[in-house]
């Protein structure tokens, strides 16, 4: 029983780390409409922005989120008027989105790779190693605080979007732009800030996972196809989704990793994936693309 | 006349270079010698996901080469020149690299390589090349199993890494019945293996012995070393609760598994690491002061007495020792560096004289002979063991799997070296051993069941 409790708290910790990969990357498919596949390096930029914030200037990793959340705010708007903009509206958006994202994905991983090296970087915080005792289960410090973290976002997010002004312009956009235009929304302005937000979102949850993972320059090749397959498994655009897919994979891999093995672990999970694509093709909370 | 002229200019020239290209006879005393030039190609992972083991090999390789060069070089007059190639930690880049170093510089000798994976990818460029690849770590029994007539490997193969784990803790039965109560082959052992080449050997070595000796093996769980997440595999060992945990890891996931195993609050009594991702600084300086009292199988003794060595050798090793530490502020006591060191000098202090003596010259057919006749005592090695290799005429059969090796060193063996105060020291065999082994890890440890 202890043993059943344990599979469910490991998996519901990596769950809850996956959905808060996902949440950027859904939230600017859900309102945009466009797949940024340089989701997973943004990831990494965020990761070495944390390893560098903590080893030269001694920053605890969850307070550089405080630095790292504006500071991508900033590179989120300065590629989404650069590199994003110019494209939308155009003929084949959709396709030029993706190799315009997919190139910038490699013009980071490169970068990286010729600035830092492909060596595997990891820090050491006060939390490193650390657990917490609950009714015999352990729970890894670093995951907690990650899971809380993505909790306590996820429920922001939540607010702003369903609670204020702000919120209810971005999903009148994702709804339908023609009547949101018509409405009086700015719509140049709501897409510029969704953007900034999901990049930031991505660059948050680096932050938040590096105490408990290893960066190296394509450190975001692995954490973007495991995104991707959330944001699809929970429904493209549906932000509840992503957390439900996110948690439902977490829990997928602890279990098939005891029970079976590690290595089987996400073959597990790729199979869950396509059984419910055969299911439900939209995704466990699929309509559409929303928020 | 300026017709004539031209001809006897055409025939002076074309004298000149039918002369110049006339073969000078082998064993020619000096004018032989002028023509011996050392030149080889290394090919190490110094970035990528290897790159801190890499990296430390390749120390260990310039400083060998330095130390030899000090001295006028192989003999006392042959310097060795190197051509160095950066594999990235990647097969592919490995053989094409090795590939290049051939073609382009005409190297005759590849040595190298650290990982297994590359090792193997390289192994098969030299053979198709018929260039000598003297291969100084990838341990992978398969690297020798097809029957190739140019790859050679001083090393002890994987398996029998894992094979001396189970030995060890056989030869601690006393120890073991009076701590937990039954005898060493009543254990329940856990085997942990990251699932490429080098773990799967190893874990087969584990395997096979322990089935040997009838212990009770509950778990045998193989894993990605790229795996972001150990915690299922951390939790099917813990719920077996083994007596005895063997694993064998890179320096990332080995990092990684010891983070998971206390955060999930795994504990054991006997914890026995092989080599790979622990007998190395990088893992140090991971885990800190958790490195303490980890046993580690390592191919070579890693801080051995050196009682074990001849005068001349035991000289070398004070050298190395003291050239290290003074260049990287920490001792060379890991396998990594101590293993490239040992068999670079074992290269050009044994081998290389003798396919020179043998032959005047050095090529890659020169070298391949001279390594298949070589017999080298033990003491002459900084290895702790004697060189002597198979061939595919005559492969040596391993008495643990029962697989056929040709290019193997059959005179190998593998060592238990122990951490005390971040520093790894040789405690088996007892020849070479400086400190007693402790079988069990202390209360004080963070994994330790003990009390």
């Amino acid at each position: 029983m202890e043993m059943l409790l344990q599979i469910i708290a490991s998996g519901l910790l990596l769950g809850g780390i996956y959905a808060l990969l996902s949440v950027g990357l859904n939230l600017i498919f859900g309102v945009i409409k466009i797949v940024n596949l340089a989701h997973g390096d943004f990831l990494m930029m965020g990761m070495y922005a944390t390893f560098f914030l903590f080893t030269l200037k001694d920053i605890n990793p969850y307070v550089s989120v405080l630095i790292i959340f504006p500071a991508f705010v900033l590179v989120g708007v300065l590629i989404f008027r650069f590199i994003i903009k110019p494209l939308l509206g155009k003929a084949e958006t959709e396709v030029n989105t993706i190799i315009a994202t997919a190139g910038l994905g490699f013009v980071l991983q490169n970068l990286a790779l010729m600035l830092w090296k492909s060596d595997f970087r990891a820090i050491e915080t006060n939390l490193t190693g650390k657990s917490y005792e609950f009714a015999g289960i352990m729970l890894s410090a670093g995951r907690t605080w990650a899971f809380v973290i993505c909790i306590a976002i996820a429920l922001i997010l939540y607010y702003i979007l369903m609670k204020t002004k702000v919120g209810t312009h971005i999903r009148a956009v994702s709804q339908d732009t023609d009547a949101a235009t018509l409405m009086g929304i700015n719509v140049n302005r709501i897409y510029t800030l969704t953007f900034a937000a999901g990049i930031a979102l991505v660059g948050a949850a680096g932050a938040i996972i590096t105490p408990t993972f290893y960066v190296y320059p394509t450190v975001g090749l692995y954490f973007n196809t495991m995104a991707f397959i959330i944001v699809v498994l929970g429904g493209l655009g549906s932000f509840t989704g992503a957390l439900i897919g996110g948690l439902l994979i977490g829990l997928v891999e602890s279990f098939a990793g005891v029970m079976a093995s590690s290595e089987l672990a996400q073959v597990f999970s790729l199979l869950i994936f396509l059984f419910i694509l055969f299911v439900k093709p939209e995704g466990i909370m699929g309509k559409g693309a929303r928020v | 006349m300026k017709k004539i002229v031209s001809v006897v200019l055409l025939v002076v020239f074309m004298m000149v270079a039918i002369v110049g290209c006339e073969k000078q006879p082998a064993a020619d005393g000096d004018k032989a010698n002028k023509e011996i030039k050392i030149h080889v190609g290394v090919v190490e992972p110094i970035s990528g996901a290897q790159a801190a083991l890499g990296q430390a090999e390749y120390d260990g390789i310039q400083m060998a080469i330095e130390m030899i060069n000090e001295k006028g070089g192989v003999m006392g007059k042959y310097p060795i020149t190197f051509d160095f190639a950066d594999s990235q930690s990647d097969p592919a880049t490995g053989a094409s690299e090795a590939e290049r170093l051939i073609t382009s510089k005409g190297v005759p000798v590849i040595m190298g390589s650290y990982s297994s994976a590359i090792a193997a990818s390289i192994s098969e460029v030299a053979e198709r090349n018929k260039v000598v690849l003297w291969e100084m770590s990838g341990a992978a029994d398969d690297l020798l199993q097809k029957g190739y007539s140019w790859t050679f490997r001083n090393e002890a193969n994987a398996s029998a890494w894992g094979a001396e784990s189970v030995e060890f803790i056989m030869g601690n039965d006393a120890q073991i019945q009076e701590k937990l109560g039954k005898s060493a082959k009543d254990l329940v052992v856990a085997i942990v293996h990251e699932d490429g080449p080098y773990g799967t050997a190893v874990a087969d070595g584990n395997a096979a012995t322990a089935k040997k000796y009838g212990l009770n093996v509950a778990v045998n769980e193989a894993y990605s070393s790229k795996s972001v997440d150990l915690s299922s595999v951390i939790m099917k060992v813990k719920a077996a609760n083994p007596d005895v945990l063997l694993l064998t890891s890179y320096v990332n996931d080995g990092i990684m598994f010891n983070r998971q195993a206390k955060e999930l609050g795994f504990k054991v009594p006997i914890m026995i690491t092989h080599s790979g991702g622990h007998s190395v600084q990088a893992f140090v300086d991971g885990v800190g002061a958790d490195a303490n009292y980890m046993l580690t199988v390592d191919p070579v003794p890693c801080n051995p007495n050196k009682d074990g060595f001849s005068e001349e050798y035991a000289a070398i090793f004070d050298e190395f020792v003291k050239r290290w530490t003074d260049k990287f502020g920490v001792p060379p006591y890991h396998h990594v560096e101590y293993r490239q060191f040992a068999q670079t000098m074992l290269f050009f202090n044994e081998i290389v004289p003798a396919a020179i003596e043998a032959s005047g010259e050095f090529t890659a057919q020169s070298v391949a002979d001279a390594i298949r006749a070589a017999d080298v005592p033990a003491e002459n090695s900084l290895c702790g063991f004697g060189a002597k290799f198979s061939t595919p005429e005559e492969p040596w059969v391993d008495p643990w799997l029962g697989n056929k090796h040709t290019g193997q060193n059959f005179k190998a063996r593998a060592f238990i070296n122990q951490y005390f105060d971040g520093t790894l020291v040789t405690v088996w065999p007892e020849n070479l051993a400086k400190e007693e082994a402790v079988l069990f890890l202390p209360a004080s440890h963070p994994l330790s069941a003990n009390k």
